[in-house]
């Protein structure tokens, strides 16, 4: 039923390029990772502005995400891929434009972060010219990889394609749906959702990229190197395909147990937590699975250091899938979340699961695609024992970190005050933070071991590679349906005969076996349970007016403030700052604002958030929540912070924002961002956004007086044309912050809605003399 | 009218719940198929695909895993 032989190359130099890739982006991003770990406990090494916490920390995630794991992810797909369905990629042409384009992303990514152009979600920072790039580069990649399911001489999809159609499609609706903004720049944007939705929204991203990107393309890794590298097939194929098909009706759903507590509504949240729970079960049967596919061959594990990076990586798959459910059951994360256990939580994870198998997968690809022996066994040997070692250190570290600060600030005193202030708690940890730095640096010292191995390796290639021609007969078009078994329910001409034969047939799984030969019709099934699952969730949040209740006395920011909250983003302050007062009273007691009235509400509510493009909720507190910061301190205590925050407070880790103090507010600009805020649904009245600048500069001049009358008062010195200064926007935000719910009818912050105002008041121009 | 206003107005709250119940029935559907319905030897011969294909001929004709197989 075969067609005849044909005769055919894989193309291994597209495999090549991409561990390369994967390699150099390796060491990179885990060194800054490295220095990241270090500014927490030297705050010295914040070389500002580019080099600080806030603008490195979104590289480091991108780049060990999107560069490490994206190319590792990519090898692993082009290599397996080709074999599976026993032909040459679609097209030479794509694969090169895959690779040269992904590069040109990553590098594009590696020089506007440390720039401050950021979208401020959290890994979705990358802005909207870059955005596109992926798009198209991810489509290319998508074209080629089902052009080359169409040309396949296999019938079969081997369950790793599976997992791989699935990456393909979903990584695209995320992406996609994440990241509609209107653009306010070359390199700045507003996304169209605000507040609570764009909440909603980034973590059903954030949850599935995690979901999509770092699991299920590594699970079709796991499904093809791990019985190539054991010589034995995996222990159950069922269930691999129950791994599958729960993973992706699953893991969809889980986003929202990113936000429990949180002005997100109630029932979105247990949903979230509900459907987290579900997937302890497939996780586990996915790495039982991985790990039985070794029985009989564990002898082989103690001398072959490849199966040994798998066994781990596979372990550390099971631990994290035990303990990301653990983590979204509300009560657990209370206590978690916010703290440092979230952070081992994902290095576990990505250093055990996605690193050592993409570590794995490389040890065994690198004598197969350079045709020679692998340099040295023992730098292999030496590179995992550091990195098992460093990734111990790193997540147990931070498991204590996590619980001990978590505890610290729910602990209370019998009067019912709290007995930590924040700085407290974050001292008690600083000894953790050199534990995790040193884990760290042993983790990355194994894989520049590795690096070297694999480069000494590559150095002795043959001179030119050997291309081998494969054979492999056609597939022909499926011209009969499944050849049907003799049954004697088919004999019978009886018609409630043939109905139950008919049945019979179907619950067999003709169906599931014919689907499996379909490509297409697989993946449109795929396709078709993510959005759905997205649309019956994200749905009744966007449109049900109940959800986001508005509050009357809740405003838009003013030009100026916006100007500041853009600044916010782009130094990265949610990478450290959250927020969002959660309803807990260990919250409403450590940040309500002392001018609150007794009985009022503190707590963050999802109204407070409507003009909020993006919301800046934050996921970790390395500093204390600003959500109820607005009047707490005078102007000129955040002046001083921001100038050297020790001198306010002696153990901050904050890195100093001197150069906001030099450099000017770009007036024009806030013209063309308060035009595009008003593109997403802020509303702004017309006089406001045509005289934005003018504005402004009109409210950074009374802000600048407040300023200068304080630092008079002190006798100290005011430098000359303070109004025109970012910093006197960053005051002027930081000042409004969570305010609003607390206004009364006379506390006016945009006077000029009034007509009178705006007859009386004459605005100067910025750069004006004045 | 807009269109919040008519969304606002259908309940979809209920959807939620509806489609938890709805995703854990092909769950359990697919549990079942697997547990009951997929024949052993299709699913040992897809088990070996990988190991298959390093001379890249196939073991055998292969259109597509009927029962006869």
């Amino acid at each position: 039923m075969s067609g005849e032989l044909e005769r055919f190359r894989y193309d291994d130099d597209v495999v090549r390029k991409f561990v390369a890739a994967t390699l150099l982006w390796a060491v990179v991003g885990m060194l800054v990772g490295l220095i990241l770990a270090l500014q927490l406990v030297m705050p010295a090494l914040n070389f500002g502005p580019w080099f600080t916490f806030g603008r490195l920390r979104p590289l480091h995630t991108n780049a060990v995400i999107f560069a490490f794991a994206g190319n590792a992810l990519f090898a692993g797909i082009y290599h397996s891929s080709q074999r599976l369905l026993k032909t040459r990629m679609f097209s030479d042409a794509l694969s090169r434009f895959h690779f040269w384009g992904w590069q040109a992303i990553i590098v594009s990514a590696a020089i506007t972060l440390p720039l401050g152009f950021t979208q401020g979600k959290e890994y979705a920072e990358l802005e909207w010219p870059i955005d596109i790039a992926i798009a198209v580069v991810w489509v290319a990649f998508a074209v080629n990889f089902f052009g080359t399911l169409a040309k396949r001489r296999e019938r079969h999809l081997y369950v790793a394609i599976w997992f791989y159609i699935a990456t393909i499609i979903t990584v695209a609706v995320l992406h996609i749906f994440n990241n509609l903004a209107i653009p306010a720049g070359a390199l700045k944007s507003y996304p169209i959702y605000a507040g609570v939705q764009d909440a909603f929204m980034q973590w059903w991203y954030g949850h599935n990229a995690v979901a999509f990107f770092l699991t299920t393309p590594f699970l079709g890794m796991m499904y093809y190197y791990l019985p190539k590298a054991a010589e034995r097939p995996v222990y159950s194929y069922r269930l691999s395909i129950l791994h599958f098909w729960s993973l992706v009706f699953l893991y969809i759903w889980a986003g929202p147990h990113h936000l429990h507590y949180t002005a997100l509504p109630e029932w979105a949240s247990t949903l979230g937590m509900l459907f987290s729970v579900m997937l302890w079960m497939p996780s586990w049967g996915g790495m039982i699975n991985g790990l039985f596919t070794l029985r009989g061959a564990w002898h082989r594990v103690a001398q072959d250091p490849v199966l040994k990076f798998f066994v781990v990586a596979v372990t550390f798959y099971g631990m994290a899938t035990f303990e990301g459910p653990l983590l979204s059951i509300k009560s657990v994360n209370s206590l978690s979340h916010y703290t440092d256990w979230t952070i081992g939580h994902v290095h576990g994870g990505a250093l055990g699961w996605n690193g050592f198998l993409a570590f794995g997968m490389i040890y065994w690809l690198a004598p197969r695609l350079f045709q020679t022996k692998i340099y040295s066994k023992k730098m292999m040997e030496f590179h995992f024992w550091t990195g098992t070692i460093g990734i111990l250190i790193y997540i147990i570290s931070m498991y204590v970190a996590g619980i001990t600060q978590g505890l610290m600030w729910r602990a209370f005193n019998a009067d019912g005050t709290l007995k930590y202030d924040f700085m407290q708690s974050l001292i008690k940890i600083i000894p953790m933070y050199w534990f995790r730095a040193f884990g760290g640096l042993l983790y990355i010292t194994g894989v520049i071991v590795g690096v070297v191995n694999i480069a000494l390796t590559w150095a002795s290639r043959p001179k030119v590679y050997e291309d081998k021609e494969i054979e492999a007969p056609a597939l022909k078009p499926i011209t009969a349906p499944d050849p049907e078994p003799p049954s004697p329910l088919k004999e019978s001409g009886a018609h409630v005969v043939q109905i139950a034969y008919k049945l019979e047939r179907f619950i067999e799984g003709a169906w599931h076996r014919t689907w499996e030969r379909l490509p297409l019709t697989f993946s449109v099934m795929v396709g078709v349970a993510v959005v759905v699952a997205s649309l019956f969730e994200i749905l009744p949040t966007f449109l049900i007016r109940s959800n986001v209740p508005t509050i009357a006395s809740v405003e838009p920011l003013t030009p100026l403030e916006q100007y500041g909250r853009d600044i916010y983003i782009s130094d990265g302050c949610y990478n450290c700052h959250s927020q969002m007062v959660r309803p807990i009273r260990m919250e409403t007691e450590r940040y309500k604002p002392d001018f609150s009235k007794p009985g009022q509400l503190t707590y963050s509510l999802p109204g407070e958030f409507v003009y909020d493009h993006p919301f800046q909720w934050g996921s970790r507190r390395i500093g204390p929540d600003l959500h109820r910061v607005g009047r707490k301190y005078s102007h000129d205590w955040h002046w001083d912070h921001m100038m050297n925050p020790r001198s306010k407070l002696k153990k901050s880790m904050m890195p100093p924002y001197d150069y906001l103090f030099r450099d000017p507010i770009d007036f024009s600009a806030i013209t063309d961002h308060t035009a595009a805020l008003v593109k997403v649904g802020v509303p702004y009245i017309r006089y406001e956004v045509e005289n934005a600048d003018k504005l402004a500069l009109w409210q950074a001049k009374k802000v600048a007086g407040e300023l200068t009358k304080l630092l008079k008062a002190q006798n100290r010195r005011v430098p000359p044309n303070l109004q025109t200064k970012k910093i006197i926007a960053v005051i002027a935000y930081l000042q409004r912050l969570g305010t609003d719910i607390f206004r009364g009818p006379k506390d006016i912050v945009r006077p000029w809605l009034d007509p009178k105002w705006r007859r009386e008041i004459k605005l100067s121009q910025p750069g004006g003399k004045d | 009218m807009r269109l919040s206003d008519i969304m606002s107005n259908m309940h979809l709250s209920h959807w939620a719940q509806i489609a938890l119940v709805l995703f854990m029935a092909i769950f359990l559907g697919v549990v079942l198929y697997l547990v009951v319905f997929a024949k052993r030897e299709t699913m040992d011969r897809m088990a070996r695909m990988p190991l298959d294909e390093t001379n890249g001929q196939q073991a055998k004709p292969n259109n597509g895993g009927g029962a006869d197989e």
